[in-house]
């Protein structure tokens, strides 16, 4: 009984009760400082690969000359490549940083064992290099955001389920009090991923499905992944740092559960939402049409909640490095959810299916909403978990500016010139090297944006190694002068 | 397996799903509302980061003679 | 909502039922399908490809031709794809139940393969595209192939794919030697031969004025 009762006592997230609240919450970001940082480290590492990759195969699709000499930076490798980096290299890792820490402050909670939480990075990242390794070198399972080879899934399985396990410890041991919508998005999200990722290998890669249902599985993964995995994470963000840095709480906030149901219960349904008009029945394809709409409910919650919210504050959301990138991204995301609506319906779809269009829908959900609310988040995680300010406002300008900008520029590019090339497509008179040809000045846009986005990533990631070495510099100048060996105060 | 069998037994309970669903948000937005939402809306807030003050800002622009004296943080 | 199991299992029965109501229902719908006539007597559709075109597939996934082609045609009447000349009738789930990596596509670079192998394609100059895709059409953005092939001696005679360049070409090979595919660009090549939707099934019959296949 005494071991089983101290293994519990190790568990338990709460902190000791005997602190004083203010100990109590700096204790919990100390106690997420160690994840927090790797992960985010790891993260941008990843995003950083995967702009590479993007740059050079947006330029192949413009001068397909350029590389060409060898078959492992093939476009048809490098697309899935940067692909799977930006899902679970950038995607994955900045969600675990985020959402433990945002679940941890929210529940009240310190995380521990965090050797264990070390390991399974370790192991999840081992996972991504090993996954997209056997991509560029003609490993591709060619199964869309699973192409990485069957064997990555148990390693990238097993490591996320002892981060996931964090999150439902915390919210387990929460302090009592009203359960805030970040805390649900977040339970939800870290749920539903190991699921979706489960059924979507073993339907494709281990078991595969006889036919088109192989197809169907692998649609239901995808939307899945955006709408239950990426969008819950991302919307627990805005709905946590918008009224946190504002100071003032979430307008209308009463409708945010109702915004939470409908995606729980209708974004699921959406799995065929990109076999419309393709060999699956016509009922199913149907089903995820109707479903689609129903989303504009949430689309709307969170518009109310986001906007309204952020348009009374709207000074304070431009003098905050945060809150510019999280209101980009939930500006984003009602773009998206809107743009996601109207793409469903038949009419619209036979325009913009398998065109440029489809890629900026894509970019929209996973950079301009995802990555862009991450961005803001990290800018307020990491001043309060290292107790230090951001040190530069050049690089912080550099940063929005540049990704703000190459976001927009892209998606401009990507829908004017995708809703172009299916009017073209769709016309059997315009012969197929014509619309190709239409198409050089969409992706030569692309090119450019993505190099507007590379120089704003390297601003960031500079700031933040920035920011990590002067950390360090704080905490071995305070070592030092604990021990004595520095007087307090001296200029080290 | 037999389709035209089998759709009742998926598509019946579906909708009677869809319909208790559908139920269930009726209630939840009528039980939502009211003082208990605003306090879930201010369950943000914290004592070391209270409601009405704003908690980020650009860093302040460095004058030229705090880089002199050299930053303590 | 503040009690831990019964929002788990909400979250959960909110993803199970959509897996059993898209997935599950969509395998006990037509996960059985089987090849079959159209008139009695007629071969049963679709049918299974040859040993090398299997081969070809793997070479499709290793390159990630998904990527830029699709391989489904939209019925008569939604977009162009018949009116293109892509096939003669949209496809079906049953035509893709003997492939064991289904390969839809969902991005459209270049033209759909469903039913390349029926268009009657210089095996050559097919080669040729495979190659380097500017050499048959100038303002192509397929990327070169050159990989897939290799330079070799010309033996007692040229061997039967070698592929004959335009006069000053700077990829033509010295004098005595011949470019030829390798092993993966032949089986590729017969994997894309094997790509047909040139039979009818008792679902879907050719549309009424569908155009001949052209390059």
């Amino acid at each position: 009984m005494i071991p089983f009762a101290s293994l519990l006592a190790s568990v338990d997230p709460r902190p000791d009760p005997r602190l004083s609240e203010r100990a109590r919450l700096s204790q919990i970001d100390a106690s997420m400082r160690g994840p927090a940082v790797l992960f985010v480290v790891t993260a941008l590492a990843w995003l950083a690969a995967a702009t590479v990759l993007g740059l050079i195969a947006s330029i192949k699709l413009h001068a397909p000359y350029f590389l060409s000499g060898t078959e492992f930076l093939t476009y048809g490798r490098l697309a899935p490549a940067c692909a799977n980096l930006l899902v679970y290299g950038w995607g994955c890792n900045v969600a675990f940083a985020v959402g433990l820490w945002i679940m941890a402050r929210l529940c009240e909670t310190q995380v521990k064992h965090l050797g264990m939480l070390y390991v399974a990075g370790g192991v999840w990242n081992f996972g991504v290099f090993w996954g997209v390794a056997a991509i560029v070198l003609g490993g591709s399972t060619s199964v869309e955001w699973l192409e990485m080879p069957a064997g990555v899934g148990p390693v990238l399985g097993s490591s996320y389920l002892l981060i996931a396990l964090w999150v439902i410890l915390c919210f387990q041991y929460r302090q009592a009090g009203p359960v805030y919508v970040s805390q649900w998005y977040l339970l939800a999200a870290f749920c539903w991923f190991p699921w979706i990722y489960f059924v979507g290998e073993m339907m494709t890669l281990w078991a595969p499905a006889r036919g088109t249902v192989q197809a169907l599985a692998d649609g239901w993964f995808v939307q899945n992944a955006l709408g239950l995995w990426f969008t819950p994470v991302g919307l627990a963000a805005i709905y946590y740092c918008l009224p946190k840095v504002l100071g003032r709480p979430i307008r209308h906030y009463y409708l945010a559960p109702l915004g939470f149901l409908v995606l729980a219960l209708f974004s699921p349904w959406t799995g065929a939402r990109n076999l419309i008009y393709g060999p699956v029945p016509v009922w199913i394809q149907t089903v995820s049409i109707a479903a689609s709409v129903v989303l504009v409910v949430t689309m709307v919650v969170t518009a109310i909640n986001f906007h309204l919210t952020a348009w009374a504050g709207r000074r304070d959301v431009w003098e905050s490095p945060t809150l510019r990138f999280v209101v980009f991204g939930a500006v984003a995301f009602t773009l998206s959810a809107v743009i996601g609506v109207v793409t469903a319906l038949r009419s619209v779809n036979v325009v913009t299916h398998f065109t440029q269009f489809a890629v900026g829908q894509g970019v929209n959900g996973l950079y301009a909403f995802f990555t862009m609310a991450m961005f803001g988040v990290i800018y307020f995680m990491l001043p309060r978990l290292l107790e230090r300010e951001w040190p530069s406002r050049l690089l912080i300008q550099w940063h929005f500016w540049g990704t703000g900008a190459g976001v927009v520029l892209m998606l401009a590019a990507l829908y004017i010139g995708g809703w172009n090339q299916g009017m073209l497509m769709n016309d059997a008179t315009v012969p197929f090297i014509a619309v190709v040809r239409q198409l050089v000045p969409v992706n030569e846009l692309r090119t450019l944006a993505l190099a507007s986005m590379a120089v704003g990533l390297v601003a960031f990631c500079l700031h933040v190694v920035l920011m990590l070495v002067g950390a360090l510099i704080s905490a071995s100048r305070a070592v030092l002068v604990k021990n004595g060996i520095l007087r307090e105060g001296s200029v080290g | 397996m037999d389709w035209d069998f089998h759709r009742w037994v998926i598509l019946l309970p579906g909708a009677l799903l869809f319909c208790s669903c559908v139920a269930g948000l009726w209630w939840a937005i009528s039980a939502g509302r009211g003082p208990e939402a605003e306090r879930g809306a201010r369950a943000v807030f914290t004592a070391e980061e209270p409601e009405g003050v704003v908690q980020d800002r650009f860093p302040a622009p460095r004058s030229r003679a705090s880089l002199r004296q050299g930053s303590s943080n | 909502m503040k009690n831990l199991p019964i929002l788990f299992s909400g979250i959960f029965f909110a993803l199970a039922t959509s897996w059993c109501g898209l997935i599950l229902s969509a395998n006990l719908q037509y996960g059985a399908l089987q090849p079959v006539a159209v008139d009695e007597g007629d071969p049963l559709y679709p049918q299974a490809i040859s040993g090398l075109a299997a081969q070809g597939r793997q070479v499709y996934l290793q390159m990630g031709c998904i990527n830029c082609h699709t391989q489904q045609i939209r019925p008569d009447g939604v977009g162009a794809d018949i009116a293109r000349g892509w096939g003669k009738r949209g496809t079906v789930p049953r035509d893709y139940i003997l492939q064991d990596r289904v390969l839809l596509g969902s991005l459209r670079n270049g033209p759909d393969l469903a039913d390349v192998g029926d268009r009657n394609l210089n095996t050559h100059n097919h080669f040729l595209h495979l190659y380097d895709a500017r050499l048959v059409t100038p303002d192509s953005n397929m990327p070169p192939f050159k990989f897939l092939f290799r330079t070799q001696k010309i033996g007692d005679e040229p061997a039967p794919h070698a592929l004959k360049f335009p006069d000053g070409s700077p990829d033509m090979p010295p004098a005595g030697y011949e470019v030829v595919p390798t092993e993966r660009a032949l089986a590729l090549m017969e994997y894309l031969h094997s790509l047909k939707i040139d039979y009818e099934l008792p679902e879907a019959k050719f549309a009424p004025a569908a155009t001949p296949a052209k390059p």
